[in-house]
């Protein structure tokens, strides 16, 4: 910086910058308080420091881990498995078509070229879900798919595909072509090549790209609550279902919120690392 | 010449077969239920009496019932309400904070992690969330609103706070993706057009809209198309946080097409949830083609 700035402004920018954390950690903070407080302590105003304002008690953390776990888990390993199951399929399928879309020239009766075809793909994300939810629903019912886990993998699959060929095209566009085509001297398929050469070398986008599907996965609302019913329940789904439930219990709310976060929290580390590297911003502004 | 042309078939095969998978998946899970969804938009549904569903072809009456019913208005009205002040907010927000992020104030590698954390929490968590701290009799804000003076505030009872609060929600979900794709994009500005500057005396607010902001404009003009389209999509919030309530206040689209199944009337589930395509893609179209083609234009 040569030029100075004036005190004031810099006050300014802290001010800020501080607000907004303050307006994004009081939630969190306040989530996290209330999953220890007692229910009478919940509702007797705000109380905002345990043990000095108030006698912090893990009733709602063993109401989960402990006394109905049984019930619990199986909505918990139903979104582990069905978030999972689904990233790692969208991942796949995903990025087999999002190389072939890069290197290869497709044309579809004359018309139909890669840029339309990866333009059609990409925007299958523009589709609100409810267009086409209700025949997945009859057509799961027919098949015996419908509220299973393999139905709601399928479906996901399916719901992240475009995010995948979308921020992996960027990824595959910039490695170098020569390097698979010295393998194909050296006798490599094209399947070959692309798992052995261009799939080691773009391993940090395909991470970051996992973690992005699986977060949209684990947290997806509307689909699961068409197409799944009390056997393949996910966390969003339950979560979603205490308000008719029990009325307001805070504190049994803020655990099962604080149980579906901390996983996603530990990504986001991860993932600042990775956006801040530059995924993304190629595929944005494309 | 035929060993030739079996190469360049074999070729094709293989290179089709990257693209087979996805095509399938694509085939089934979605241009199929778009089909069907379209037919269904045109029957009348109904459930006999061994439970099967009977169809009878009604043509386009759904859309004409829908297009005369004041309740499917409203939601589009709070759905493009949603979005676009929604989207401006997050938008204006996350641009503000990304260019804080960038001046190096003391705590920022701490705040890059911690201001992405809102946009991982699944929406109807977040719903949850807000409704604990905006609760003005037991929540953290209980005596500054008392002090000033709302702590009566009825956020549910009344139409505008009631959209409001799905608005705060929203705003504090997703304002992070545009501020970590903002923050990347400022980060991978070039140098030499601030060098300039500098050597000719250019105030900061000079430098902001003469360099800054215009070379942004392809990043910010995508990370804002992302923001609308999925915004459009906008139901776990409401649901949640309010039920579309008071009335219909802020029942979005998606939402009112959700009740409507929950009634069993598939066809006119269908019919809402085709216009919502329809307005979305005009509203995705209009804002590509005219405001993002000339931004890109802007900077080259």
């Amino acid at each position: 910086m040569k030029r100075k700035r004036p005190v004031w402004q810099t006050a300014l920018m802290y001010i800020a910058l501080y607000g907004w954390a303050i307006i994004v950690a009081l939630p969190l903070y306040w989530t996290l308080v209330t999953s220890i407080k007692s229910r009478s302590n919940v509702f007797n105003g705000p109380l905002y420091l345990p043990f000095i304002q108030f006698q912090p008690v893990m009733d709602a953390w063993n109401r989960f881990f402990i006394t109905d776990w049984r019930y619990f888990s199986s909505q918990y390993f139903n979104s582990i498995i069905i978030a999972l199951g689904s990233s790692i399929l969208a991942v796949i399928i995903g990025s087999l078509a999002s190389y072939g879309l890069t290197r290869f020239k497709y044309i579809w009766g004359g018309k139909l070229r890669n840029r339309e075809l990866s333009f059609y793909f990409i925007s299958q994300r523009i589709l609100p879900p409810v267009a086409v939810v209700i025949p997945l629903f009859i057509l799961f019912q027919t098949v015996k798919l419908f509220d299973t886990q393999i139905g709601l993998i399928i479906a996901y699959t399916a719901f992240n595909l475009p995010l995948v060929v979308w921020l992996m095209q960027d990824y595959f566009a910039s490695i170098p072509v020569e390097l698979e085509e010295s393998a194909y001297i050296d006798g490599c398929s094209k399947l070959e090549a692309f798992l052995r050469i261009t799939l080691p070398l773009s391993a940090p986008g395909l991470v970051a790209t996992f973690l992005f599907v699986l977060v949209f996965a684990w947290n997806e609302y509307i689909i699961a609550l068409f197409l799944s019913q009390s056997n393949a329940q996910t966390m969003p789904i339950l979560i979603a279902a205490q308000n008719a439930q029990r009325g307001p219990e805070w504190e049994a709310i803020s655990v099962l919120t604080l149980v579906t976060i901390l996983p996603v929290c530990v990504i986001a580390v991860f993932l600042e690392r990775f956006i801040s590297r530059g995924l993304l911003v190629g595929a944005v502004k494309g | 010449m035929k060993t030739t042309s079996t190469n360049n078939r074999n070729k094709t095969r293989s290179e089709l077969g990257f693209l087979l998978p996805a095509l399938v998946v694509v085939f089934v899970m979605s241009i199929f239920p778009l089909i069907s969804s379209l037919l269904l938009s045109m029957t009348k549904s109904s459930f006999s009496t061994g439970g099967g569903l009977q169809l009878e072809f009604v043509g386009f009456q759904n859309y004409s019932n829908l297009l005369s019913d004041a309740r499917f208005w409203g939601t589009l009205g709070n759905t493009l309400l949603f979005v676009f002040i929604g989207v401006a907010l997050q938008f204006g927000l996350g641009l503000g904070i990304a260019m804080l992020l960038t001046q190096k104030l003391f705590g920022q590698t701490f705040f890059r992690v911690l201001f992405l954390i809102p946009m991982m929490i699944t929406p109807v968590a977040v719903a949850y969330i807000m409704k604990m701290v905006l609760n003005f009799q037991i929540g953290p804000l209980a005596p500054i609103a008392k002090a000033l003076g709302f702590a009566d505030l009825p956020w549910f009872a009344d139409a505008n706070l009631s959209r409001l609060l799905v608005i705060v929600g929203d705003t504090w979900q997703w304002t992070p993706f545009v501020i970590i794709v903002l923050l990347a994009g400022l980060e991978a500005l070039p140098n030499e057009p601030y060098e300039a500057a500098q050597v000719e005396g250019a105030t900061p607010w000079q430098m902001f809209t003469q360099i800054t902001f215009p070379l942004l404009l392809p990043v910010s003009t995508g990370v804002v198309l992302i923001r609308l389209v999925e915004a459009f999509k906008i139901v776990d919030m409401p649901i949640v946080l309010t039920g579309g309530g008071p009335g219909i206040a802020t029942e979005t689209t998606s939402l009112f097409a959700y009740y409507t199944w929950r009634t069993f009337d598939q066809s006119k589930t269908a019919a809402i949830a085709y216009l919502l395509v329809v307005v979305v893609t005009i509203i995705g179209t209009l804002y590509n083609n005219i405001i993002r083609k000339r931004a890109l234009e802007v900077a080259g």
